[in-house]
């Protein structure tokens, strides 16, 4: 199994290069539909700096690829192989959509706790495949995978049953209290909120945590050779299952602000996939939680723009996931080529 | 001539690796290619082989040129090897192992009847006995190897060359090759026999060629064989040490009379570390641990002979914590050790290094200052309140490398970029920085080039001298008679201990074989 | 409910993934993970569709649906075979990857249609086997596909157990410096093995979009490709325990099926928990499979490259 240094080898400049043959890369599938490339560039444009709207809608977008991106980044990093950030974000967004309806408390106690919840939903939600890798040899990629199925029918279940809105109108959940809520940035006009500050702590937190902590060590060592590591005395399964669920409880986190910060309930669809276009993300940062939040907006700005796509160029939104395919295989190259200098 | 080479060059990089080497190779005979580690002799043999192009000089094959491109070229045209690691299956059976190799095998169908009579002629015929239906994994080694040496005499080659075949070879085994080289020469095999050991080519051999950095310094017939200078054209002029060509005589005294150390009372010294009963089962790891007792006293260093896969692995494993005993006792200075982490162990001052340097000992591709820091990042001394400051890693990196003589860049050199030796001084500053009371080493000069071996050998043996527990386990007999204080064998996971310090008793023991 | 149709669920279920089990596990062997199975499922079932819908022939679609596979699966072996990259980020990438191209190409295909109905794999009933009464009409009245699935796994069998190539094969998941010391090429018979797998997943999603159903839905297999690389664990790397092994699944997600048209929303379990039984079943067996099982390939996963 690959080491997660191979990932980390790349030169920046050849990021750059690997993003231009991504995009020229999609322009030639959508040129293959039937549609203009052009045209969908410029809805991708128009959906992410077009206007005042869209350009807030981009940094509303990069939150949850932060702080996704943050948990694959430590997963990654030690080595495990985290797939299942997107059953652990929607984990986050059910403890809020659930514990953050309850009315009449304090802001001071009900959003440190609504965030603390989720935290450990998805930390719980990541240390079963952990678990089932460290005692029973489980490839975690398959187990993290099978828990977002789990996890998307146990949403279902939810906004459909128990958690679904009183009225019984729609399958979504009963909107979240105010004191909850996180407070839009620049008033109504646009959906950018204050997730945004909690993101960018968590970004800081995640570099201190790997450079600076014991634990981050550790991750990283374990990530580099788990075998060394053994004879060495660091408890290998142990930091394992610790970077697992440090990496489910940032997902948790980011599922939590995206229904605090702008969904506002539960819905049967919390995500569009953020858990797994985090993985791109965090690629393409190399794996370093500062490089991710230029990563992150790049993939915000699409993710953004892809809105856009159906209705202006008459391409899929899931246009967005080719993009993503090709830069995580692009990110590849860039290492071998690394790799071969050496 | 069979084969010949002509003013062989070859260079990586900066390093030259061949430099002008002339050999020749005659029909029906055994040139042995002696030499030290880091000599050339692999080069020139994957030269030799196909394996690598040379960049200068030529190969010449029943006196024509020839560029053999690769291995397939050199197998084409009769040039069969036995690596020194085997590149064997060990799920597999002994018939598919060599079957696969074999030039009858058809292309489609597998044809199993026909593998069967083909490969037992060939068993026949150079008395490898080969027990066609047996998984390769179960075999002992010298079976394996004649596994390995049955695949490429299935190519009816010309020109057999083997590759350090005796380094994993119990002495006993090792007659049994030579039988085998014997009947192969024999038969018309022309045979190139690389090694490192001078008393076995001369045993084996009927001419040798000797390499010494890169270039031929000796080239003689056996019976022409003067052996101090064969020594110092392997070894060079100003070599002082030349510990592994045939010494068969202990250099140190029993333990006994070494000093006692002064907080010693009683008649019998405590043991420092006691093993009682240490059992384990087979499985994947190795052939298992069976009621494994012995003691070691402060300031003695007790060597643990043994040819490889006899339970060395597991026994480094079960003291360091990495692997489980299923029962029997571990007692460090009088505690017990029962399920203590390999990290417990470490802070309790019981040290352990494997035997991979690169896969298990150090992290390669983290920085030297990393690699230090492995078992201590954390440490108190190193904190700032939840935080860890990284400069005083860095200090203490660049104070560990001088002090250990550690040669890199810097901190933030890479691991895997040192040299072998340079990787075992590092392992040895990170392990030492914790004043083990008990270090327990594994192959500890596997790899290294004499020098790199005797400097690590001599540092061990001070720390000895000094107080602590060494043991170190080792396939390189004539290293421990050398160096230890006592020698055991570990031999299919049982520890046997004798009076006997002679070469040819411990290797009896080695194969099991009671004197 | 009845049986036969019971039965009939099951195999039309576990048809595809039995095909991509075997597919997998002839990959595996041969040392090479293929994580990007899934997405090589979904390109065929597309592939398939697009083939018959163009043609009207479900054969042509077939073959279109094994050739489109077989080229992921030579761009998956040129990341992790000849590069010897990552399994686990290259399949990520190719799932990935297949979601996304066979989503636009699909609407923008079907954007004026609407839902497209093509021609599918004609049903060979064999003779009177087929009118038996219950396990008839299942077993005995399959496609040319769903009998080629059974049939493959004994021919899988012996093709690895009894041939030079799958001698060639076991020793490159074994130890790949072995083949080349017996003058083979290990990265070949590793891009061949991947191939090989590669059809068979092009064939197992080519069933699923005109073998089990008669069109194409994005995202169609679902995560089945995944749960195919839980079976090749679960049936220990052997081509003939694969075939119980698949049925196990292929049982669980028919009686899914069944269980949710009898209860029904709102009247007591919710469907939900039956449509999440096949997943967390694999994460069951992937709990009880006790670690090192005998038979997973030594050099499973293990990027290789020629030494110098």
């Amino acid at each position: 199994m690959m080491r997660a240094r191979t990932l980390l080898e790349s030169a920046w400049s050849r990021q750059l290069l690997l993003l231009a043959a991504a995009l020229a890369i999609t322009a030639a599938l959508v040129a293959l539909a039937g549609r203009s490339p052009l045209a969908a560039g410029q809805a991708l444009w128009n959906g992410a700096f077009g206007s005042a709207w869209a350009f807030s809608n981009l940094w509303t977008k990069t939150i949850p690829l932060l702080v996704t991106g943050l948990a694959i980044t430590v997963a990654f990093r030690a080595g495990f192989w985290n797939i299942g950030a997107e059953g652990q974000f929607m984990a986050g967004a059910i403890v809020a959509g659930s514990v953050g309806t309850w009315s009449h408390w304090p802001t001071i106690i009900h959003l440190p706790l609504v965030l603390v919840l989720a935290a450990l939903a998805g930390a719980m939600l990541a240390w079963i495949p952990a678990w089932l890798r460290v005692s029973r040899g489980a490839l975690e990629v398959i187990s993290t995978i099978m828990l977002n199925f789990v996890m998307l029918y146990v949403l279902s279940w939810l906004v459909h049953g128990p958690l679904q809105e009183t009225s019984g109108a729609q399958p979504i959940g009963n909107p979240v209290a105010s004191s909850v809520a996180l407070p839009r940035l620049f008033g109504g006009g646009t959906t950018l909120h204050a997730g945004l500050a909690i993101a960018l702590s968590l970004v800081l937190f995640a570099h201190v945590l790997l450079e600076r902590t014991e634990t981050g060590f550790r991750i990283r060592m374990v990530g580099a050779s788990p075998r060394a590591c053994e004879w060495a005395g660091v408890p290998v399964a142990r930091t394992v299952m610790r970077a697992a669920a440090i990496s489910g409880g940032l997902a948790g986190l980011a599922g939590a602000i995206e229904v605090l910060g702008v969904l506002g309930r539960l819905f049967d669809k919390v995500s569009p996939g953020y858990g797994f276009t985090a993985i791109a993300v965090a690629l393409l940062a190399r794996l370093r939680p500062l490089a991710l939040i230029p990563a992150a907006l790049l993939f915000g700005a699409l993710e953004a723009g892809g809105s856009r796509l159906q209705q202006d160029a008459d391409v899929s939104q899931v246009l967005v996931l080719v993009i993503q395919g090709i830069v995580i295989l692009a990110t590849l190259v860039v290492g071998l080529a690394a790799r071969g200098r050496e | 001539m069979i084969l010949e080479a002509r003013g062989l060059g070859k260079r990586f990089g900066p390093v030259v690796a061949l430099d002008q080497v002339d050999l020749e190779l005659d029909r029906g005979e055994v040139l042995a290619v002696l030499g030290e580690n880091g000599a050339g002799k692999s080069t020139l043999m994957n030269v030799l082989f196909g394996a690598l192009a040379p960049d200068a000089g030529e190969i010449r094959w029943h006196g024509r040129n020839v560029a053999w491109g690769s291995p397939a070229g050199a197998l084409a045209a009769g040039v069969g090897m036995v690596h020194q690691h085997f590149t064997l299956l060990p799920a597999l059976s002994v018939l598919e192992n060599v079957w696969l190799s074999h030039p009858d095998r058809p292309r489609f169908s597998l044809d199993l009847p026909r593998a069967r009579v083909r490969l037992l002629e060939l068993s026949e015929r150079f008395g490898l006995d080969l027990d066609l239906s047996a998984r390769v994994g179960d075999l002992p080694v010298g079976a394996q190897q004649r596994v390995e040496i049955a695949k490429a005499l299935a190519r009816s080659p010309e020109v057999l060359i083997l590759d350090e075949p005796t380094a994993v070879l119990a002495p006993e085994e090792v007659d049994r090759l030579f039988a085998g080289v014997r009947a192969l020469v024999a038969a018309g095999t022309s045979v190139l026999f690389i090694s490192h050991k001078l008393d076995e080519v001369l045993e084996i051999a009927d001419r040798v060629t000797v390499l010494r950095r890169g270039r031929v310094t000796a080239t003689c017939r056996r019976d022409e064989a003067d052996v101090p200078l064969l020594t110092r054209s392997i070894v060079g002029d100003g070599a002082t040490s030349w510990a592994r060509a045939g010494r068969t005589t202990v250099t140190r005294e029993p333990a006994e009379t070494s000093p006692p150390s002064p907080s010693d009372e009683a008649p019998v010294r405590p043991a420092l570390l006691e093993v009682r009963d240490l059992t384990r089962a087979a499985d994947r790891f190795g052939p298992g641990l069976a009621r494994v007792s012995f003691r070691v006293a402060r300031g003695e260093l007790v060597g643990v002979a043994g040819v490889d896969g006899n339970g060395q692995q597991e026994l480094a494993a079960v003291l360091a914590g990495v692997l489980h005993a299923t029962q029997g006792s571990i007692r460090l200075a009088g505690k017990e050790l029962r399920g203590q982490t390999p990290e417990e162990r470490w802070r309790l001052g019981l040290s352990v290094l494997p035997g991979d340097r690169r896969e298990e000992g150090l992290v390669g591709a983290a920085s030297i200052r990393d690699n230090l820091a492995l078992r201590e990042f954390g440490a108190p001394w190193a904190r700032e309140g939840l935080l860890v400051n990284v400069g005083v890693h860095d200090a203490r990196a660049v104070a560990l490398m001088e002090r250990h003589d550690v040669r890199a860049p810097g901190p933030e050199a890479l691991a895997e970029s040192l040299s072998g030796g340079n990787q075992q001084k590092l392992l040895l500053a990170r392990e030492l920085a914790g004043a083990p009371k008990m270090l327990v080493l594994l192959h500890p000069t596997r790899g290294l080039d004499i020098g790199a071996a005797d400097s690590t050998l001599r540092t061990l043996r001070a720390l000895a001298d000094d107080g602590c527990g060494v043991v170190v386990i080792s396939a390189e007999l004539d290293e421990l008679l050398a160096w230890a204080d006592r020698v055991a064998v570990l031999h299919r996971g049982t520890w046997h201990e004798s009076p006997a310090r002679s070469r040819r008793e411990i290797g009896a023991l080695m194969v099991g074989a009671h004197p | 409910m009845e049986f036969g149709g019971l039965l009939e669920a099951t195999i039309r279920i576990t048809v595809p993934i039995l095909l991509a089990t075997l597919g997998e596990m002839i990959a595996e062997r041969s040392g090479v993970l293929n994580i990007g199975l899934e997405g090589m499922m979904l390109t065929g079932a597309f592939a398939a569709f697009v083939g018959s819908w163009l043609t009207g022939d479900p054969w042509i679609g077939l073959a279109l649906a094994v050739v489109t596979a077989m080229a992921l699966a030579a761009v998956f072996s040129l990341f992790v075979v000849r590069w010897a990259l990552d399994p686990i980020v290259t399949g990520v990438a190719i799932n990935v990857l297949a979601l996304g191209a066979t989503g636009v190409l699909f609407r923008a295909l079907t954007t004026d249609t609407g839902t497209v109905l093509v021609a599918s794999f004609p049903e060979w009933p064999l003779g009177n086997l087929a009118r038996i009464p219950g396990i008839g009409p299942a077993l005995f009245s399959q496609n040319g596909v769903g009998y080629a699935a059974f049939a493959l796994a004994p021919l899988v069998m012996v093709a690895l157990r009894f041939t030079s190539p799958g001698l060639l094969v076991r020793a490159a998941g074994e130890n790949p410096d072995a083949v080349e010391a017996a003058g083979g090429r290990a990265a070949v018979v590793r891009l061949l093995a991947t191939l090989v797998g590669g059809a068979f997943a092009g064939a197992a999603g080519a069933y699923l979009s005109i073998g089990y159903s008669d069109t194409f839905v994005e995202n169609m297999t679902a995560g089945r490709g995944f749960v195919a690389l839980a079976i090749v664990v679960f049936a220990r790397w052997s081509p003939l325990l694969a075939v119980p092994a698949a049925l196990t699944f292929g049982l669980a997600m028919a009686l899914q099926v069944r269980l949710q048209g009898h209860v029904g929303p709102g009247g007591g379990v919710p469907y939900q928990f039956f449509q999440m039984l096949p997943y967390v079943l694999t994460l069951v067996v992937l709990a009880i499979v006790p670690r090192g099982v005998a038979g997973a390939p030594a050099a499973l996963a293990r990027p290789w490259r020629r030494s110098r």
